[in-house]
């Protein structure tokens, strides 16, 4: 009889823990660790919005477009134009004065690309526009694990003029994309030569 | 009197706790998964739909660039046929290049039902310039803001004989008017210098009164046997020797988009009206003409459609833009 009553205590105790040690599993999973561990979550999800926000703002003022048309056009008045990113100066483009602004001064870094069609490989071919700026003395070459990527796709048309100019950056219009390419060449080719477009860019920016 | 405890109400007590225990566990197997959904389980698709939305605004812009190109470089009659040709090219391209970071699928298609068209007015044979049942004065195009193209070859020049009293005379008038009552007319006639000289004659008016005057006399590309080709929107008289180049008139000047566009071949009874052939794209409604003359453009303000998928949103939005958009530089 004794015995009998000791087998069920263990038993009920048994029960017990399982189920107190079930239900503590299930609740800690309720519970919101967020604000106790480090704030790299939200951060990078802010900062991908402001890198978005960057390139739509970018776009809508047309400096983008810009851009993408003064980067590697090299008329003879002018040695070619430099993206230099990061403080780049009074007579930078306004899409590189938002840059400064919005990551340069947060102490964010970098890089620029243009990704732009290729007809003859039927893919997307890459051009490293502008690099961090501590890539060279402090060793960090790389985007590390916590970037973010934020892109922007545009239309070039035929029609469209390149851009060249030193003071301010970009500021004068020249030849028009088809007629600067059929001259000099250009990296970007006419990949629709029967329609007036000319190219698809997408801008990214790669922060960290 | 003591009893002894029994082994049945030990098994009571063990089972009524078990039962408490899965009636907590189960409340928080509950609220569990409401914290999820609060926080965690939205926060994907969110994110999904403003990339959607992000992706549709660039589509937008860049479309809006093309249709103003297309529109420049083709009249009405062939815009249909190059927007679908020069989309086919922009969406091989462009759902590459989007689908390059995460797994989405974009396509952009005309939406022939959704968009503006308008109508295409073609008189191939030559006749009388007259509108359905042979009406004189007839309207060709009702409230349109886009013509392109609208020229007119005259194969017989219309001569006077001076019929009637007062003498009338045999014109062929091609007026826009707006809303306002705003006029702007184009008047082909002879200049009634007597039966014998058969001669040419073309008069551009609007509110503020005559704005040219055109005649064989003063004009060497007006002293040509003909057939003349009058483009009206360009302003341009061509015969196939001769060429007044563009630019003699401003189609519609002074009228406030939309407008309409009335023919008035003006006949007395007496004399020779003007014939030939006309053609006349315009993205209005046509309400005048012969029916067999008429043909509908479907596709003018194209509509697009712009289908979005990626796994945690699918949908389809429709954008309208306008054929004559404003320049983007």
């Amino acid at each position: 009889m004794t015995d009998r009553r000791g087998q069920a205590y263990t038993l009920e105790g048994v029960f017990s823990a399982v189920v107190v040690l079930t239900a503590l599993l299930y609740g800690l999973q309720v519970v919101d660790i967020g604000p106790w561990t480090s704030e790299a979550a939200s951060e990078t999800s802010s900062l991908e919005t402001r890198a978005q926000d960057t390139l739509d703002l970018a776009a809508s003022e047309g400096t983008l477009s810009n851009v993408t048309r003064c980067y590697g056009v090299n008329p003879e008045s002018n040695r070619g134009y430099v993206f230099s990113g990061q403080n780049a100066g009074p007579n930078a483009t306004l899409f590189e004065q938002f840059l400064n602004t919005t990551f340069d001064e947060q102490n964010r870094n970098y890089n620029v690309y243009f990704y732009y069609w290729n007809n003859e490989t039927g893919q997307k071919d890459r051009e490293l526009v502008s690099m961090n700026r501590s890539a060279a003395d402090s060793g960090v070459v790389a985007p590390t694990d916590a970037s973010v990527v934020a892109s922007r796709t545009l239309v070039l048309y035929d029609d469209m003029r390149t851009r060249f100019g030193v003071e301010p950056k970009c500021g004068q219009q020249g030849l028009t994309l088809a007629e600067y390419e059929d001259r000099f060449g250009w990296y970007m080719d006419d990949i629709a030569p029967n329609s007036p477009i000319y190219n698809v860019v997408e801008v990214r920016v790669v922060v960290w | 009197m003591v009893t002894e405890p029994t082994d049945e109400r030990g098994q009571l007590l063990l089972i009524g706790a078990v039962v408490i225990a899965l009636v907590v566990i189960g409340s928080v197997v509950l609220l569990n998964g409401m914290k999820y959904t609060d926080t965690v389980g939205t926060s994907g698709t969110d994110g999904a739909v403003a990339d959607s939305d992000r992706t549709v605004g660039m589509v937008e812009s860049d479309l809006e660039g093309l249709v103003k190109r297309v529109g420049n470089d083709t009249s009405l009659l062939t815009f249909e046929r190059e927007l679908r040709e020069n989309l086919t090219q922009l969406r091989r391209v462009y759902t590459g290049m989007t689908a390059d970071r995460r797994s989405v699928y974009l396509n952009i298609s005309v939406n022939g039902t959704a968009s503006g068209g308008g109508i295409l007015l073609n008189q191939s044979d030559q006749e009388d310039f007259v509108g359905d049942g042979g009406a004189n004065e007839w309207n060709a195009v009702t409230d349109t803001t886009v013509v392109e193209p609208f020229d007119m070859t005259i194969d017989d020049w219309p001569s006077a004989t001076g019929v009637g009293s007062p003498s009338q005379e045999v014109a062929l008038y091609i007026n826009a008017t707006d809303d306002d009552g705003n006029l702007w007319s184009l008047k082909i006639n002879d200049t009634r210098e007597g039966p014998s000289s058969y001669t040419r004659k073309i008069t551009v008016h609007n509110e503020s009164g005559v704005q040219q005057v055109y005649t064989n006399d003063a004009d060497d590309w007006f002293n040509d046997s003909g057939p003349y080709t009058i483009d009206v929107l360009n302003g341009r008289v061509t015969t196939n020797t001769t060429d007044s180049g563009p630019g003699l008139w401003t189609f519609a000047n002074g009228v406030n988009e939309p407008y309409d566009i009335t023919f008035d071949n003006e006949f007395p009874g007496g004399g020779q009206r003007a014939k030939g052939k006309y053609r006349l794209a315009a993205d209005g409604s046509g309400t005048g003409a012969p029916a067999s003359e008429t043909t509908p453009l479907q596709v003018i303000n194209p509509a697009f459609d712009i289908y979005y998928h990626q796994p945690e949103v699918q949908y389809t939005q429709t954008v309208f833009l306008r054929h004559d958009q404003e320049d983007d530089e």
